[in-house]
């Protein structure tokens, strides 16, 4: 986006609401309009950042000079712009790492195994290799996933973005202070204390007794 | 005053059925026994723990009600973790655990916990993410299984509770054998990798702070030559000498081979059609089960009249006392007990001839023949 314009029309709308200027609002008003919904569209987070930015010196503004309720649909526009800046995670993004969709499963397993061939990939999924294709194609589209190719064969990796994504669905794991992931406690009402008492102390130690 | 009857709890035992190797008729066998336990008027619960290869689903006796006649895709085991990590243990166990349709001719109830939406995506995705050393060692995960061993018996009170184990040294096959198990049927075939691999987990869970008890089950056994000196009698030295912690050691169950079951899965107990095919080894071991967990009513009525029978009328007292410790409820037991107590009285004041005459007869008796009142 482009800095400059947002000035001219931040400030010609400043002075156009102050002279009453009623064309000259709607021109400047309707850049702007226009240039937020670009921002959004385009998920340009350093655009929706300097787009709220001047719509917090103008709502006053609003507030002051019209009288149709315009400040509190900027207001709202504004708290919009702020939650997708904020976020750094568009919906999109989101949509495609949902745990439930097929292609929030091959985000996490790219994740685990990172390097990761696409037949190998299906195989895990219990998938056709044709099956999963447009998956990676849209997951790659939106910055999650990469491929590298090396001859014939083609790697695919997870890209920070993606890491990013997963990372906001970890309803369970939280992050202490150290930044390591923590399990939170939670209550086991069918537990008999008697036979927590008789338990091995060394509770790991269950699963690999035999070995 | 509260008038409302105090929920009656029933001793439930957890039976794991578990094999070193594959192909030995292992969920045959769970199988064979939770019909046999239904027939007898016991309610059952079957988990399928094999996750790698669940094999429950394929017998439409454990389908659920009212489902359509195909094999249907239920959630089960595998659903339920992931619940649990994701959101902690559910409320209700319905969603994973569902009431199985059997036969007309029951007396008991079943339900099946299958080892989830095997094949799916998703379940793959849940068992390859799955790290059980993680699970134990940070994720409370023997508290999640114990809780499910708990909101089991509260809220479906199952008698039993048959688990299928994933053989191998797995550590779902751990699951089952090492935690959740009173009682281990250790299945093999007799031959050497087979023997290693039993008395590999005979040691192991012998070593246990609280070790389950131990069922022998050798299957499928050929017919052959069992005097002193043949294989068959070496190998039953060799059980005897290495896994000898096991209840019975001296003397393990004996699956035959029958060649039919190498073709299709059928449920002998079930099987009343065919004379070449028996299921009495099927009953043995149903039996052997229940004389090894010690709780169903059965068994302590039974050994309380051979006692009785006897004039040992103390013994069968304590038998049949200790028969209602784990069955508080049970008529039959609660009958005799009072018969018993009453005959003793009787005993003292009209003697001993005249109160054993009477005794005969009461045994003969059924709970619907007379009236405590």
């Amino acid at each position: 986006m482009n800095n400059h314009l947002l000035e001219i029309h931040a400030t010609g709308l400043r002075h156009a609401l102050a002279d009453h200027d009623q064309q000259s609002v709607r021109e400047h008003r309707d850049w702007l309009t226009g240039a937020v919904a670009a921002a959004l569209l385009d998920q340009d987070v350093k655009a929706m950042q300097a787009l709220r930015a001047a719509l917090v010196e103008l709502i006053p503004l609003a507030d002051k000079y019209i009288s149709s309720g315009a400040g509190e649909r900027w207001r709202a526009l504004g708290e919009v712009l702020q939650s997708c800046a904020d976020t750094y995670k568009p919906l999109e993004q989101r949509r495609l790492a949902e745990p439930s969709r097929l292609s929030g499963l091959i985000l996490r397993r790219i994740a685990k195994e990172s390097g990761i061939t696409p037949s190998v990939l299906a195989a895990r999924l219990n998938k056709k290799r044709s099956h999963i294709s447009n998956e990676l194609n849209a997951l790659e589209k939106e910055g999650l996933i990469y491929r590298l190719s090396e001859g014939r064969n083609i790697y695919l990796y997870i890209s920070g973005t993606g890491r990013g994504v997963l990372a906001s669905f970890l309803p369970v794991r939280s992050l202490d202070d150290t930044g390591t992931e923590k399990y939170l406690p939670r209550e086991y009402p069918h537990v008999d204390p008697e036979r927590l008492r008789h338990a091995s102390p060394d509770l790991s130690g269950l699963v690999y007794p035999v070995a | 005053m509260n008038d409302e009857p105090s929920p009656v709890k029933r001793t439930c035992r957890f039976i794991a059925f578990y094999s070193y190797k594959g192909g030995v008729g292992r969920t045959l066998a769970l199988v064979n026994t939770a019909r046999a336990l239904m027939l007898r008027g016991k309610h059952v619960v079957v988990m399928d723990l094999d996750l790698g290869a669940p094999g429950l689903h394929h017998f439409p006796v454990f389908w659920p009600k009212g489902g359509k006649a195909q094999c249907p895709r239920l959630k089960g085991f595998v659903e339920y973790l992931d619940t649990c990590h994701h959101q902690g243990p559910p409320e209700s166990l319905e969603s994973f655990i569902h009431p199985c349709r059997g036969k007309p001719q029951d007396k008991g109830r079943a339900w099946i916990m299958p080892a989830g939406l095997h094949g799916e995506a998703h379940y793959l995705e849940i068992l390859n993410d799955m790290s059980w050393e993680r699970f134990y060692r940070e994720e409370d995960g023997f508290r999640i299984i114990e809780n499910l061993r708990g909101h089991i018996m509260a809220e479906f009170q199952p008698d039993y509770v048959l688990m299928d184990a994933q053989p191998g040294l797995s550590e779902t096959g751990v699951i089952a054998t090492h935690q959740l198990a009173d009682v281990v049927v250790l299945i093999f075939n007799l031959n050497q990798q087979n023997l290693e691999g039993a008395k590999r987990i005979h040691d192991s869970l012998c070593h246990l702070p609280s070790p389950p008890l131990i069922l022998l089950v050798a299957s499928p056994i050929p017919i052959v030559p069992v005097e002193q000196g043949t294989p068959f009698s070496k190998k039953m030295d060799w059980i005897r000498e290495h896994l000898a912690k096991a209840e019975n050691a001296q003397m393990p169950l004996l699956i035959p081979y029958q060649a039919t079951l190498a073709f299709e899965d059928r449920i002998l107990i079930d099987d009343h059609g065919d004379p070449f095919l028996s299921d009495q080894a099927y009953r043995r071991l149903v039996t052997a089960i229940q004389k090894t967990v010690l709780v169903d009513a059965d068994i302590f009525l039974d050994r309380a009249a051979c006692c009785w029978r006897e004039g040992r009328l103390a013994e069968a007292e304590q038998i049949l006392a200790q028969g209602l410790r784990h069955n508080p409820d049970h008529p039959q037991l609660l009958n005799r007990l009072a018969c018993l107590r009453l005959a003793s009285d009787l005993i003292q004041r009209e003697g001993l001839a005249s109160a054993m005459e009477d005794l005969q007869r009461a045994l003969q008796l059924t709970p619907g023949d007379y009236d405590l009142e």
